[in-house]
């Protein structure tokens, strides 16, 4: 979708900080430090790594991301808890996350095997959510499907 | 027409300003909500794009102090995120946001509502 190189390159030295950011927060949070501020930081450096490859279809990032930060959301929330293991699967979550980025900064695919066990334990910590509702939505047809924009004003 | 774009990511800033700029909209971009109401009290934006998740202030808290100035107060508001719960959009729309786009844009569609927002 994204073609503007400037804008990739861009993007990976964001991700390079957000990655820096994300280890940082990962490091403290392993040292005991699981106040919220720690957890937010982390949260927002997989959010907007997140954000921003869903604008260039870097999908296996985006969807790997999806669960990491989902994972965090629950974390900051009180819905989980900051145990050991817990940390463990979020440390190892933080090194495929850097590896996707990579694999996305190489054009190349992701190594699935690494990807998907650690993909699975973030989906274990998790419930089974709800599907979006869509009263307040409508896919907008000149945009592609995962482009849907909720324009309230039209509807009130 | 003036646009204010708040995001936290500098790619999606840069984004934003090129599709913006592109259409023919003058932008003036904020790196987290503390800075999107300081630019927006110096401005005389036509219409406000903002994020949810970012550090300082949040996009609720931005949509909260537009809605509380006491200039400019109507201006359209769109959220620009990456979520798409109910609960949130519920959250975002009592707090007085115009429209929630979800991320990634696209660039037609997102001029298409911003034109339709502001009449232009």
């Amino acid at each position: 979708m994204i073609t503007d190189r400037a804008i990739l390159d861009a993007f990976f030295e964001e991700c390079d900080d957000l990655l820096a950011a994300l280890a940082d927060g990962l490091s403290n949070m392993r040292a005991g430090q699981t106040d919220n501020e720690t957890v937010n930081a982390v949260f927002r450096a997989v959010h907007s790594i997140k954000g921003a490859a869903g604008a260039f279809s870097m999908d296996e990032l985006v969807e790997f991301a999806h669960s990491f930060e989902t994972v965090l959301d629950d974390l900051r929330a009180a819905k989980l808890s900051a145990d050991e293991t817990l940390l463990r699967v979020l440390q190892r979550a933080g090194d495929v996350l850097s590896d996707l980025v990579d694999d996305a900064r190489e054009d190349r695919p992701a190594d699935r095997a690494r990807v998907d066990p650690v993909l699975s334990e973030l989906q274990g910590f998790l419930a089974a959510e709800p599907a979006a509702e869509d009263e307040f939505v409508f896919e907008a047809r000149e945009c592609p499907t995962f482009c849907v924009l909720a324009i309230w004003s039209m509807l009130h | 027409m003036h646009i204010l774009a708040i995001d936290d990511s500098r790619t999606i800033r840069s984004l934003l300003k090129m599709a913006l700029e592109k259409a023919g909209f003058t932008v003036t971009t904020a790196v987290d909500g503390v800075e999107g109401v300081d630019k927006f009290k110096q401005m005389q934006a036509d219409l406000v794009i903002t994020d949810v998740n970012m550090p300082n202030k949040d996009g609720f808290g931005v949509i909260a102090d537009i809605r509380n100035s006491t200039e400019n107060r109507a201006v359209p508001v769109l959220v620009l995120t990456t979520e798409n719960g109910t609960a949130l959009k519920e959250r975002a729309r009592l707090a007085g946001a115009t429209g929630w786009i979800v991320k990634p844009f696209d660039d037609v569609a997102l001029v298409a509502v911003i034109k339709r927002l502001t009449g232009s």
